[in-house]
């Protein structure tokens, strides 16, 4: 079922429905397979120090206290760094968001896309609409689930559409000569040929990002 | 001791240097406790081995009614050992199509299309980082409003390009004084003209690079920001 977002505006409200786009709906995707000497494809499995051979579900994650008791995932709270608990926000599908804007477009240059969707308007407010022809940015809350995270999200259009992208800060820095800069002299920017990569896995290939 | 990627960078003037690139974007750090505020730890444990899983059970016991009989009676599934202890660090192997391990295997690329069938399947090749190149970089030219940029590109990774000692910030203030001056972002990339994809690591993915400049006083932040595609309905490549 395909995720729909709603924004509230002083004109109406405006539905869209939310279609993900990313490397794998832009571009054809190249995935790199391990495969034994009859051009079989290999499957990954894990291998203990002590030589105990774990396929695809033989292990199992879990959390525990330090006296070794299983906690269940739902009696699990999430805290900073500063042993401060986090509050879990609600999900913002299916609800109506007020989106808060316009933003400077610069405002985005102090993130990292994570996500982004292409919206495709049931109904759109006539406000929404001009200003986002006005190529107007707008932030809005949008947790497809509860979370303890609160990503900002930006809804923006150009001439393909509108879209929705959704980021994580960036912790950007003016510098100075004088600033202090750890620095380490060897460095390889070569990686080791398999480091990143997922083969074998059926995930998208290395990289780190969310992409 | 950190370690940071290079880049061979030129600018408007033709000079060109090699300087770090650090990422900026916020890692956000989070811990785990129970309702009485005791901390929890994730550890992985043994389920099932290679005797035990389902996979083997049903190859051993065919049939459905032999099996479900052999669990009620024997119990096949738990090995008393193995089943539930820690398995500590482990290694990624690979498993041959005859359920050997393999120590070298063969390593092939398949291009899937869009609808996600394969379309070809090729020998490896090796596509080396092009951040720091033998050959000089080329500055593009190619300066494009910000504003126009975020609007059609998804900028996926930033990192905020950094000096290691005054001429190289001399170097790096002056292209951030002429990205500010005119309010844009150069298309920063490899080849002759300069505006080639990038490509961070060995065998990585491709981006369009984009560096912003801004200058406050004697302060400034240049920040190189990585495309992993443009923002767009149809099915055109990047």
């Amino acid at each position: 079922m395909p995720m729909t977002l709603i924004l509230e505006t002083d004109d109406g409200i405006s539905e869209f429905v939310m279609k993900p786009i990313g490397r794998k709906t832009r571009q054809s995707v190249t995935k790199r397979l391990a495969v034994d000497c009859r051009g079989r494809e290999c499957v990954r499995a894990l291998m203990t120090h002590d030589g105990l051979l774990l396929g695809s579900g033989a292990v199992a994650d879990l959390y525990e206290d330090f006296e070794g008791n299983c906690v269940e995932r739902g009696e699990i709270v999430e805290t900073d760094a500063n042993n401060v608990t986090l509050r879990n926000l609600a999900a913002t599908l299916g609800r109506p968001q007020r989106p808060v804007g316009p933003v400077a477009s610069d405002e985005l240059l102090e993130y990292a896309v994570m996500k982004a969707y292409f919206l495709i308007p049931t109904v759109i407010a006539r406000d929404l609409r001009d200003s986002l022809a006005d190529a107007d940015i707008y932030r809005v809350a949008f947790r497809p689930r509860a979370s303890v995270v609160d990503s900002p999200a930006f809804i923006l259009a150009n001439a393909s559409g509108i879209f929705l992208v959704q980021c994580k800060p960036c912790l950007v820095e003016f510098i100075r000569l004088d600033q202090p800069i750890v620095v380490e002299d060897e460095t390889d920017d070569e990686d080791d040929l398999w480091d990143g990569w997922q083969m074998n896995s059926g995930a998208d290939q290395g990289g780190g990002d969310t992409w | 001791m950190v370690r940071f990627r290079r880049i061979r960078l030129a600018d408007h003037r033709g000079r060109d240097a090699t300087v770090l690139l650090v990422p900026v974007a916020e890692s956000v750090k989070r811990r785990h406790q129970d309702m009485d505020g005791q901390p929890v730890r994730n550890v992985r444990r043994v389920r099932a081995t290679g005797q035990t899983c389902a996979d083997a059970l049903f190859e051993r016991y065919p049939d459905p009614d032999e099996l479900a009989r052999a669990l009620i009676s024997g119990d096949p599934e738990i090995d008393l050992e193995m089943t539930g202890r820690s398995t500590g660090p482990c290694d990624t192997v690979h498993i041959d199509g005859d359920g050997q391990i393999l120590y070298a295997p063969a390593v092939v690329e398949v291009r899937c299309g869009l609808d996600g069938m394969e379309c070809e399947r090729r020998p490896l090749s090796v596509r080396p980082s092009n951040l720091v190149t033998p050959a000089s970089p080329v500055w593009s030219g190619v300066l494009t409003p910000r504003a126009e940029i975020v609007r059609k590109y998804a900028l996926t990774r930033a990192y905020q390009v950094m000096h290691t000692n005054a001429l190289e910030f001399d170097f790096l203030f002056c292209i951030a004084a002429h990205l500010d001056e005119r309010r844009a972002m150069a298309q920063i990339g490899s080849g002759r003209r300069g505006n080639g994809p990038l490509i961070c690591e060995r065998n990585g993915r491709k981006y369009r690079g984009f560096l912003d400049g801004r200058v406050r006083g004697d302060a400034m932040r240049l920040v190189l920001y990585l495309a992993a595609f443009e923002l767009a309905a149809s099915e055109d490549k990047l």
